[in-house]
């Protein structure tokens, strides 16, 4: 999907000169999607909300290295998916040594409970948690942000076919997961919608 | 699919919006600023980051150090984002606690953010061009600095700190007119007006009347709220960069581990009581590893730590077999051990590139991993094999190996199966696609599977659930329903193995079946994490149950995240065999090659009984069985429990012993095997069998190289397991000698087990960096 860089490389320049509008521009046309995004891919609202505002500190501070090569968004992502990774290996942990002092050795499985959504609808989520953080980023970058898969091998550091098989076996654990009788969506939901 | 998630995409709020805006917008004032949950008050709120700042403040303008303690909460350590090139250089590390959270907007409309007054000379508003500064000086009605007094900007969430000589400074106001207020416990709020324009730094200066007001006492008291209420209480001190070049630390984890508060272990740093894993480092932005500090000079520089352990393995460590006195105790006993898990799993480990941690070896279950191709015979259950040989790896000392043999029994004289299939379909056997291992696995054994067997499968995620009732095997159907059922599995859920083994339980008691062999076979990673998980607690529960004739064989796999003791554990209570399946060929040796032996049991509580002639041998030492111990005056309590052995199974346990001298003939030792005969019904009592042999001291061969090529093997087996565990009797030992013995002995052998070896002591070898020594024979 070839896109126009032209406005993004204007803005980000402008940004760069110090045009506060531009900052704030910035800032407005992205965040939106991207927490969406990052509440997908973290599962937790709260901690979606915190790593959108450290991703947006660090783009700030590092816009000079943003080339102009891709849309902004991508370059976005790719900070959020950093961020995303190492908030991952920090509760992760946490949650282990925990369940470690709990129990002498039986409980192990860092099932990420006590994350909290405010929506009611959680088969979507408990579907997309069960998933790989490539895999579901793969299928999200895909699916719901429609970005090309050179793009997505960009992002995730992996081979462009690599990328194919992330997406493709989330979309097949999407698939069945969601058909598993979990509610609230019928297979027809999800049949057909090649994109 | 996209119109499904853009359906169900999270929102953010206007309010969560703008707050983000503020504090991406200031980036001084919001990277270094603790994010704080929503239940706190605004008050507190400030306070935390008030705090924060006074103490950052240095009044000496020069490089510092900052260091935080969490009580409940990682920190990270970062150096403040905005310090522009070329201002001071040299080391600037703060630690921030990261539990908390931003406040939520609706409950802290008015809580300030704070632009700390930083000494650093002549920094630029960092964040954005284009807005203005105000800066001043607060002081006393003595004209005296006033510090540690609040700025803030009405209207803003915008403030600061003055530090100890009374000057502010607040960065990122778009230009406008603005309200100031300043306040100080103990003075009234003064407040000033300014008008600021975009590049530009107003200045007000404040000067505080001598006025004691009650009303400010109040915010002491939301201090103390703030410290009981926040789940982030941190203290902080500073290190000036003149004293960090003054201690005598080479590196910022020698200068953390300095202060108060911290103490050093050999697995990090921890924090007022915290674990190190709650401590997240980063320098320059850069994450330099969660478990230890980095060492990182305080020159410059960084080194990333490398060589993660794997998450969450588990397993228990026994410790080491010591050497006996023959004099005190002339008697050893174990149960019966005739499972080979630990060598897989190590072996995957070595694979991976990983020596595996001690306590996942189990010296008996890598003997035992490997056919002993003791001689068939006759028609009793059991036969005892015994030889023995100066050991290679202790001079002076001879290694004795006590071979059983269970009764072969053909394919088609197995007794027919009543299979219940336990599969773990958690989340957790999604990775590295456990479950597809699991499968094709499955499809093994039900391909070997004849008429007269039943299979029926009980899956269990967050819960348990039946997937199949009991099918036979006889006709198309049957296995074709049992194959599809399998190949429809999907991970789901949480992983409630209790629940899984009681349903699996519920099946086998059903469909039992008095002339069949009724086994629960337990496909899992071990991983309990919804009702009962301890081992103990699920344990109690399958101990009960097998008493009724209903065997637990347990079935291992994956690595990273898996249960090695639950797994082991079950299986010994569950009066099965414990097996890891490591890739496609193990689980072929378990279900095809080894098929019937896996099913069928031939011995039930199976003990064994070395008694070692005191006059001829001086002291011994069995090598591993740590946990299989069995009290010497239990050999004969039938109530014990002991190991199964299955048909044609080969138990090895090898022994070494340092013989008195001049002991050249006579009984060395004589060996007792204890068993029961599988029950015939439900009810029958078992009948309870014993056999003994002798073992003459002339019978041991003269020279290791005499022995057979299986013995020496079996000794190089021994010895590298004794090196993995780290044990103190082979503490002196070399892998290369373990690579000597057993390629030699490997020549004389067939059958590709044993040549499979070679390789995992080599790359064993390539991983460990052992210091080469020689053998110290005056240790032993």
């Amino acid at each position: 999907m070839p896109r126009d860089l032209q406005p993004d490389r204007e803005l980000t320049q402008r940004a760069r000169q110090g045009d506060p509008a531009a900052w704030r521009t910035l800032y407005d046309s992205t965040c939106d999607r991207l927490f969406a995004f990052l509440c997908y891919q973290i599962g937790d609202r709260d901690e979606a909300r915190d790593i959108l505002q450290e991703t947006y500190l660090q783009a700030f501070r590092r816009l000079d290295t943003y080339r102009g090569e891709a849309p902004l968004e991508i370059w976005l992502r790719s900070i959020a998916l950093g961020r995303s990774i190492d908030w991952k290996r920090v509760i992760l942990r946490r949650l282990k040594r925990t369940a470690q002092l709990d129990e002498s050795a039986g409980r192990v499985e860092p099932d990420i409970q006590g994350v909290r959504f405010d929506s009611e609808n959680d088969a979507l989520h408990c579907a997309l948690r069960k998933l790989s953080h490539h895999q579901r980023a793969a299928l999200l970058l895909r699916e719901w942000e429609g970005h090309s898969f050179h793009e997505i091998a960009t992002l995730l550091g992996c081979a462009e076919s690599t990328a194919r098989v992330h997406h493709a076996r989330a979309r097949e654990h999407m698939r069945t997961a969601m058909r598993g009788g979990m509610r609230p969506l019928g297979e027809g939901d999800l049949e057909g919608q090649e994109t | 699919m996209r119109e499904i998630l853009a359906q169900h995409a999270e929102v953010l709020s206007a309010a969560e919006r703008q707050a983000i805006w503020l504090t991406i917008s200031n980036p001084r004032a919001g990277a270094s600023r603790p994010r704080l949950r929503g239940s706190l008050s605004a008050a507190a709120a400030m306070m935390v980051v008030v705090m924060y700042a006074v103490l950052l403040w240095d009044p000496t303008g020069s490089p510092r150090f900052t260091e935080t303690g969490p009580v409940s909460s990682p920190a990270r350590i970062e150096s403040p984002p905005a310090v522009v090139p070329g201002a001071a250089v040299g080391p600037n590390v703060q630690a921030v606690p990261r539990s908390a959270r931003m406040p939520e907007p609706a409950n802290a409309p008015d809580a300030p953010s704070v632009a700390m007054t930083d000494a650093l000379p002549a920094i630029p508003p960092a964040g954005l061009p284009g807005t203005a500064v105000i800066a001043g000086r607060v002081t006393d009605s003595q004209n005296q600095p006033m510090p540690y007094a609040n700025v803030t900007v009405a209207g803003t969430r915008k403030g600061a700190m003055t530090g100890e000589d009374g000057t502010y400074r607040i960065e990122g106001l778009p230009p406008a007119t603005y309200t100031i207020r300043a306040q100080q416990v103990g003075y009234a709020s003064e407040v000033r007006e300014t008008r600021v324009e975009s590049d530009q730094t107003a200045t007000v200066d404040i000067q505080f009347r001598e006025t004691r007001v009650v009303k400010q006492i109040e915010s002491i008291e939301v201090t103390a709220r703030a410290q009981i209420d926040t789940r982030s209480s941190t203290t902080k001190q500073s290190i000036t960069g003149e004293k960090l070049r003054e201690l005598p630390v080479d590196n910022i984890r020698e200068a953390v581990g300095l202060k108060a508060g911290t103490v050093q272990s050999t697995d990090g740093l921890h924090f007022r009581g915290g674990r190190p894993g709650e401590v997240k480092y980063q320098v320059g932005g850069l994450s330099v590893g969660p478990r230890t500090p980095p060492v990182v000079p305080t020159t410059g520089g960084t080194r990333l730590p490398n060589d993660e352990p794997f998450d969450s393995m588990f397993f228990k460590n026994h410790g080491v077999n010591p050497f006996i006195a023959t004099d005190e105790d002339p008697r050893s006993t174990f149960a019966v051990d005739v499972d080979a898990a630990s060598y897989t799993v190590a072996r995957r480990y070595i694979e991976l590139g990983h020596l595996p941690p001690p306590e996942a070896v189990r010296v008996e279950e890598f003997v035992n991993f490997f056919p002993q191709d003791y001689p068939r015979f006759g028609n009793e259950d059991f036969r005892i094999l015994i030889d023995g040989a100066p050991s290679p790896f202790g001079s002076g000392y001879h290694l004795l190996r006590i071979g059983l043999k269970g009764r072969e029994i053909e394919a088609r004289n197995r007794k027919p199966a009543q299979l219940t299939f336990v599969i773990d379909v958690s989340g957790s056997m999604n990775r590295e696609d456990r479950l597809e291992l699991v499968k094709r696995a499955l499809h093994l054994l039900v391909d070997q599977l004849r008429s007269g067997d039943r299979v029926g499968i009980v899956v269990y995620g967050t819960q348990g659930r039946i997937l199949l009732e009991p099918v036979a095997m006889g006709g198309a159907t049957g296995r074709r329903q049992v194959l599809a059922a399998i190949d429809q599995l999907g991970p789901e859920g949480s992983t409630n193995a209790e629940d899984g083994l009681r349903l699996g339980y519920e099946m086998a008691q059903r469909g039992f079946r008095a002339k069949a062999t009724n086994r629960i076979i337990l496909c899992s990673d071990g991983v309990a994490n919804v009702g009962l998980t301890g081992p103990e607690s699920i344990l109690a529960d399958v101990r009960t149950k097998a008493a009724r004739g209903i065997h637990l064989t347990t079935i291992g796999f994956g690595m990273g995240n898996y249960n090695d003791v639950l797994m082991e554990q079950l299986a010994d209570r569950g009066d099965g065999n414990y097996y890891y399946v490591d890739d496609i060929d193990e689980a072929h040796r378990v279900f095809v090659e080894n098929l019937t032996g896996t099913l069928q049991t031939i011995a039930r509580d199976a003990k064994v009984q070395v008694e070692f002639d005191s006059t001829r041998v001086l002291r011994y030492r069995l090598l591993g069985f740590e946990n299989r111990d069995v009290a010497d005056r239990d050999f004969r309590n039938d109530k014990v429990d002991a190991g199964e052995i299955g048909a044609g199974h080969e138990v090895t346990a090898l022994y070494e012993v340092k013989l008195a001298p001049g002991a050249s003939q006579g009984t060395l030792a004589t060996v007792r095997l204890r068993y029961a005969q599988p029950e015939q019904g439900k009810d029958a009592t078992p009948r309870v069998r014993e056999i003994e042999r002798h073992f003459d001291v002339a019978a041991l061969s003269r020279r290791f190289e005499e022995a057979a090529p299986r013995f020496r093997f079996d000794a190089a087996v021994a010895e590298f397991a004794e090196i993995l565990k780290g044990s103190y009797w082979a503490k002196e030992s070399r892998l290369t000698d373990v690579l000597t013995v057993a390629r030699s002995a490997a020549r004389g052998l067939k059958g590709d087990a044993a040549a499979g070896f070679i390789p995992v002591v080599e790359k064993a070898a390539t991983l460990s960096g052992r210091p080469k020594s020689g053998n110290d024979e005056e240790e032993r």
